[in-house]
Parts: structure tokens; C-alpha cells; sequence
């Protein structure tokens, strides 16, 4: 035992190397704590994770975001955002009667115009449709004459009669604040440019018809009858929010 | 970061530890010296405080031991390790000395470290293998086996 450790015991470390390793730990030392100590995220990983959030806000514009809004009122108030890829992102009712037509017609996901489709081909929607009700689509896109063009489409297959409406995107933000739909807002925006004492809550309990035949007694112009008998007729009548077109069908 | 007093009291106290180890696995003063800055470096970084000295030599040896296998693991370091050129570390004149070191660099690098911890630095077969990380067992295997080899090799009563 005494053999061995006798043999390590000669085994030491010359001044050299303690000197050597000294002089290497103080040059260790001045180095800035932050270089020594920082991981440098490798530059191809700094891309990779560029690339990927790129594409994920691609994909996030492409599919969340949504860039049309349109507004479907008679009574019952719905409102449908879409996407850049056509889908129905959500739909929300304005009022009781908006929320039995969504409990009844399920669209999220759906490509707009067969959503739309399904509402106005719906039971529930149907039977707030008369000869006496105003079906309003009103539209915030800047695609907005394809959508209407597609609302057309929908109407003729369906042989509901309504009118299309176009509205700027802010309008839409607008009437969210004052809990409208951005159909009635619009209708809303027009009587009281008449009638400064009217208010949305008012605008909000009145059904389409009702608010179209209080402007056109405000205004004194007929602006609430439909074209009838498959005739399709475009009114570009502007009130300064809008451009209105009427599309009759029965 | 450790202050410039501390560092030179490790090394005042541990380069020679450190050196046996490296003298038992590294074939020249080259990979010494490296093995020497990569231990030293990684105490000047380590912010835990010890709780005895004893506790300190543990960490250099187990810090130690690592780095030379790490350095090992390259398979043209592992295979060109020469004793003859290991045993020039060895400042000694003593043939007697060079004898038993060259016995000991002949083994199996798996009974090195624990022949020199038992032998020199007079460890118990549990704390080296705690310190190791290996089986109680196994340290105790291993330390039977290496006695045999370098009895057979040296001879004599001095590995009992």
C-alpha cells in the first residue's frame, strides 16, 4: 500500500501548469460576464424561428382575421365575419329573434354563401319572413361586389326578396359599440340624420320595415318598396353611408 | 464567478489530485493542461458554496474523473496512450516508483480510478462510490480485481 502511495506521491503538478492554468482563468475572468454566460441562439435557428412565426401569421391572417362582415336583418338581427378564404369565422345574434335563427342554423366554418343559404332556407328564418318585412343584407368588404353578387345569387335560389346594402369597415366597430347589428346602425345613421333625437336603443326594438317606412316619412322619399316579380332592379342611392341595391325575387 | 484569492487557494490544493488523474488516463502534458482548464474553469464558474474542504476534493475528483472520460470518449485519444510516454509525467527517479505507476497505468481504465482513490487518497469503497457514481459493490469487485492484477504484477504483501 505504502509502494503505491509512495509512487503517486511523486506524481505532481509542476509550477508550469499552475501558472498556465492561472494565466488561462484570469483571461476567463475579464471577459464579460454576459459573453461567457449568454447562449447564442445559432443564426439558423433565429431564421427558422423568423420563417415560422411568419408563416403562422399567415396562416393566423388567413383564417382568423376575419375581412367581411355581413349584417342580415328583417327582425331578426345576425351577423356573419368571414375570412380571407370565404368561411364563416363566427356568427352572433343582435336580438332574441337573431338567437332562435342561430340556435336553429348552425354556419360557423361554412363558406359564406352556403351559410347565408342555410339561413334564409331555414324554418325559423322563414317565418319572419311576409310581405310585410324588409329582408336588409348589409355589407362591410372591400370585396364588397362579389359578396353582394353572392347574396344575389342567394336570394334568386332561395326566391326570398331583399335589399344589399354596402358599409365601410369602420361602421362595423361603430355599431358593435352601440350594440347594433351593423344593419340596423346603418338604417340608424340615415333617420337620424332626419331625426337627431332618435336613439339606437329605439332603432334597435324597430323591425326593418318599420325603420325604412320612418325614414321614407322623414325623407318623404318611397324607398321601401321592393321590385317584384323576378324584376332585378338596382338603385344606387346614395345617403351618404351606403349605397343601396334592391333585388326582388318571389 | 469566483474570486482570484479562491481560485488560487484550488489550485494551491487540488492541481496535484487533479494531476494524478490526469496523469492516470491522458497520454501527455498537452491534454493535461487542457483537462487542468476545463476542471479550473468549471470551479471559477461554480456558484455553490462547499460545505468542507472534504466536500471540495470530492467535487474536483468526480469534476475531474469526468472530464477525462469525456476527453476519452474520442476513440484515437483512447487508443494511443502510451505508458512509456505517460510515465515521463513522472518527475521520479525511483525505479521502484515507476514500477508501481507503470503497473497501475497497465490496468484497465476502470480500476484506475479506484486503485488511486483507495490507495493514495485512502477513500473508503463508499465514498468512492458515491464520489463515482458506481455500485458500493462494484467499487469493492473492482478493488479486489485490481489487487490481484497488481499483486501478480509487483508482487509482495504491500496490496492487502
Amino acid at each position: 500500500m505504502n509502494k503505491i502511495k509512495n509512487a503517486f506521491g511523486e506524481i505532481k503538478a509542476d509550477e508550469q501548469l499552475k501558472n498556465n492554468t492561472l494565466a488561462f482563468l484570469d483571461s476567463k475572468r475579464s471577459e464579460p460576464v454576459s459573453r461567457s454566460r449568454r447562449k447564442v441562439i445559432p443564426f439558423s435557428l433565429a431564421a427558422a424561428a423568423v420563417l415560422f412565426l411568419t408563416i403562422a401569421a399567415g396562416v393566423y391572417e388567413m383564417w382568423f382575421v376575419p375581412v367581411t362582415v355581413v349584417s342580415i336583418d328583417v327582425n331578426p338581427s345576425v351577423e356573419i365575419s368571414v375570412n380571407r378564404l370565404d368561411r364563416i369565422l363566427s356568427a352572433d345574434a343582435y336580438n332574441d329573434d337573431g338567437t332562435k335563427i342561430l340556435q336553429s342554423v348552425s354556419v360557423k366554418g361554412m363558406k359564406y354563401e352556403e351559410g347565408i343559404n342555410d339561413i334564409l332556407s331555414s324554418d325559423t328564418f322563414t317565418q319572419y319572413l311576409s310581405d310585410d318585412s324588409l329582408l336588409t343584407f348589409t355589407v362591410a368588404s372591400k370585396n364588397d361586389e362579389k359578396v353582394i353578387s353572392q347574396i344575389q345569387h342567394c336570394l334568386s335560389t332561395t326566391g326570398h326578396q331583399g335589399v344589399c346594402v354596402n358599409a365601410s369597415s369602420e361602421a362595423v366597430s361603430q355599431a358593435h359599440h352601440l350594440g347594433l347589428s351593423l344593419g340596423k346602425y346603418q338604417a340608424y345613421l340615415e333617420i337620424s340624420e332626419y331625426d337627431p333625437t332618435i336613439t339606437a336603443e329605439e332603432c334597435n326594438s324597430m323591425t326593418m320595415k318599420e325603420l325604412c317606412e320612418l325614414k321614407e316619412q322623414l325623407s318623404g322619399a318611397e324607398t321601401c318598396d321592393i321590385p317584384q316579380e323576378g324584376s332585378n332592379q338596382q338603385n344606387n342611392e346614395s345617403h351618404g353611408h351606403g349605397t343601396e341595391h334592391r333585388y326582388g325575387h318571389r | 464567478m469566483r474570486s482570484e484569492q479562491e481560485v488560487n487557494r484550488a489550485v494551491e490544493l487540488y492541481a496535484d489530485t487533479v494531476k494524478r488523474i490526469c496523469f492516470l488516463h491522458l497520454k501527455n502534458y498537452h491534454d493535461t493542461q487542457d483537462i487542468f482548464q476545463k476542471v479550473f474553469l468549471q470551479y471559477l464558474t461554480h456558484e455553490e458554496s462547499f460545505e468542507s474542504e472534504g466536500h471540495e476534493k470530492a467535487w474536483f475528483i468526480r469534476v475531474t474523473v469526468n472530464a477525462c472520460k469525456d476527453w476519452l470518449r474520442d476513440y484515437y485519444r483512447r487508443n494511443t496512450l502510451s505508458i512509456d510516454e505517460a510515465l515521463s509525467e513522472c518527475a521520479s527517479s525511483d525505479s521502484g516508483s515507476k514500477e508501481v505507476l507503470s503497473a497501475v497505468l497497465a490496468l484497465e481504465p476502470k480500476y484506475k480510478d479506484v486503485v488511486y482513490l483507495f490507495y493514495f487518497e485512502g477513500y473508503s469503497a463508499v465514498e468512492i462510490a458515491k464520489m463515482l457514481g458506481k455500485n458500493e459493490n462494484t467499487v469493492y469487485s473492482l478493488l479486489s480485481r485490481a489487487r490481484e492484477k497488481l499483486k501478480k504484477e509487483l508482487g509482495g504483501e504491500d496490496f492487502e
